[in-house]
């Protein structure tokens, strides 16, 4: 398990690579560009870039080729879906940190350009306890996002023609049918509508550990030659 | 990469955590900073007097904050084109 945390860990390398690099553009370009800084924007563009780019990692983790690469013994595939459930826990919690890290690298440049230049303001604007609980519902909507990607793609690389023909309706159905998208909506709006930060992270943990349940299926049964 | 220096990162990673929130204020404190007494209006906007604001309107609350003040303090103008 050991190895196989290493292996992942190396092919991560780029993937932090790219999300410092994103991170570190989108700050200095808004000091190069706008004359403010308002609202916690590093950890607003960081819960972002997490929704798009772990959902895009999970569809590389659990593709066909990525997978053998990986299952080499004594890796079996409890052991993989195991790694694979650690990754989607941490790999979250990693980019929130770093995000918590850009956040200190824009109040220190806030402050710097403050002290150079009179044509510049900035309120970040966060308290401790909305920090504290902006954190664990960003990280448990981040890690219900990643784990659901993670069972449709593990779902789609396994059954590609139903899975897709399945995936291509939903899609359809929310661009062009107006009661479908609506009832789509309605429903993850149930979800977030009005609940304590403890009952959506119960919600959130629920279809989380559904996702994980769900992926495990089609990996155990995957066919290697 | 070294083991020394994962070891850095992590620990530079969770210091980051813990000064973010050492720093950041207290809700009280918060609200007191940014009472609406503490604010004055540096800004004002021209209007071409084609699309003159016909309307100022105070919206209703919205069903799910319970008339919280977020929608109670929220100004909207209308503009008529």
């Amino acid at each position: 398990m050991k190895a196989l945390l290493y292996g992942y860990y190396l092919d991560f390398k780029s993937f932090f690579g790219i999300y410092f690099s994103i991170l570190l553009g989108l700050i200095i370009s808004k000091f190069l560009i706008t004359p403010s800084a308002s609202s916690s924007s590093s950890l607003n563009s960081a819960l972002i870039n997490c929704m798009i780019m772990l959902p895009v990692a999970m569809m590389v983790i659990t593709s066909n080729s990525e997978l053998k690469k990986k299952f080499s013994f004594p890796v079996d595939r409890d052991l993989l879906v195991l790694c694979h459930i650690l990754l989607i826990l941490v790999l979250p919690l990693v980019m929130l940190l770093m995000s918590c890290f850009f956040y200190l690298v824009e109040l220190l440049l806030a402050e710097l350009t403050l002290s150079v230049t009179t044509n510049f303001f900035y309120s970040l604007a966060i308290t401790k306890s909305s920090f504290l609980i902006g954190f664990a519902i960003s990280y448990m909507i981040i890690v219900c996002v990643t784990a659901l990607t993670w069972m449709v793609s593990a779902w789609f690389y396994r059954h590609k023609v139903p899975v897709g023909v399945i995936g291509a309706a939903f899609i359809l159905g929310l661009i062009y049918l107006d009661d479908f998208r609506d009832s789509v909506f309605g429903l993850i709006g149930r979800l977030f509508h009005n609940p304590t930060p403890g009952l959506l992270s119960l919600k959130l943990a629920v279809i989380t550990l559904a996702a994980f349940a769900l992926g495990y299926i089609p990996i155990k049964r995957m066919e290697v030659k | 990469m070294n083991k020394w220096v994962m070891i850095a990162l992590s620990i530079a990673l969770v210091l980051s955590f813990a000064l973010v929130y050492a720093l950041s204020p207290s809700d009280e404190a918060f609200l007191a900073r940014y009472a609406p007494g503490e604010y004055i209006t540096v800004a004002a906007f021209d209007v071409p007097l084609d699309i003159i604001p016909s309307t100022v309107f105070r919206p209703k609350p919205l069903p799910s904050s319970g008339g919280s003040s977020i929608s109670e303090n929220c100004w909207a103008i209308m503009l008529k084109s």
